[in-house]
């Protein structure tokens, strides 16, 4: 095949024309051809499903972060709670504004986190006895 | 629509349709997977070569998108930003499974539709054949052009290339598939 003959094709190279019009006396337009119809044969059983499956996976993924996260950050909190309230832990039955002030407060952590649209606080108060 | 809108009207109508999709609007993601499906599937099914990588890739691509959204900054086109994630997602499950049983291509049918004939079959089966013995990305650039349907400015930008670039690179390509043919 001649120089000639790749020329033929530049302009669908270059974008500025289509391929069908060689395909008579071309070969190769002719294969390109018939390869770009089979191209467009696209049943929507293939493509039509996908969407659900992209909203199952996305949700998911968010259901596995979310409370993963939540459920590290309740730990962590829990475990610097014992740390620093050192054992052995004596809490008050009730601790309010009006409990005597038998009890002083030894630790304290609070948290914020959010899981699926609620906000879920936690308010750690660790007190021990007055000598 | 968006097409036929002047370009800062539809990135305009891009943007606000991204930011709705980003913000949860199912109604609105379901309207940009509808504009965009079949582009994305042709790209997929190009560079893997098969319908079954191709719906994986399609999902994939989806799931990145939908999850990425919020950080699409609106200063390109939507379909370039998808086009890119959609190439880059397909070459990754296509060197996945190449490295696990090599080359895949559905065998020679008709295709799906009853109307298709068997010689199209045939010329796709040679393109994606012969292609794969392209030197470097000259296959993968034939292929997003002919059966992806990617102008040369959308495969420079997917592949981080110049589009003269492309452009030389699919001259070659013909040249040599000329001479396999």
């Amino acid at each position: 095949m001649s120089e000639e003959d790749n020329e033929r094709l530049q302009p669908w190279i270059d974008e500025e024309a289509g391929l069908e019009a060689h395909a008579g006396d071309d070969p190769l337009a002719a294969v390109l051809v018939a390869a770009r119809r089979q191209r467009d044969d696209i049943p929507e059983a293939l493509i039509g499903p996908v969407l659900e499956n992209v909203r199952a996976a996305a949700g998911r993924r968010r259901e596995r972060r979310v409370p993963v996260s939540s459920r590290v950050l309740l730990g962590l909190a829990a475990a610097l709670a014992l740390l620093m309230a050192r054992p052995p832990l004596r809490l008050p039955d009730v601790v309010t504004p009006e409990t005597p002030r038998t009890h002083i407060l030894k630790s304290a952590v609070y948290l914020e986190t959010e899981s699926e649209g609620r906000v879920v606080h936690l308010d750690l108060k660790v007190y021990e006895p007055i000598d | 629509m968006t097409e036929v809108l002047a370009p800062p009207v539809a990135l305009a109508f891009e943007r606000r349709l991204a930011r709705a999709a980003a913000a949860g609007d199912e109604e609105a993601f379901a309207r940009l997977y509808e504009t965009h499906r079949l582009a994305v599937f042709r790209i997929a099914r190009a560079v893997a070569g098969n319908d079954e990588t191709a719906r994986d890739v399609l999902q994939d691509t989806f799931l990145k998108v939908h999850e990425s959204l919020s950080r699409w900054r609106g200063d390109s086109r939507l379909r370039t930003w998808i086009v890119r994630i959609a190439v880059r997602t397909a070459i990754d499950h296509r060197r996945r499974a190449v490295r696990h049983r090599g080359p895949d291509v559905d065998p020679i049918e008709p295709g799906h539709d009853p109307r298709a004939r068997l010689d199209d079959a045939v010329a796709l089966r040679q393109v994606q054949a012969l292609s794969e013995r392209l030197a470097g990305q000259q296959g993968l650039i034939l292929r997003l052009r002919l059966l992806g349907d990617l102008t040369n400015a959308e495969i420079a930008v997917a592949l981080g290339l110049q589009e003269a670039n492309v452009r030389m690179q699919l001259s070659k390509a013909i040249r040599k598939l000329r001479e396999l043919l």
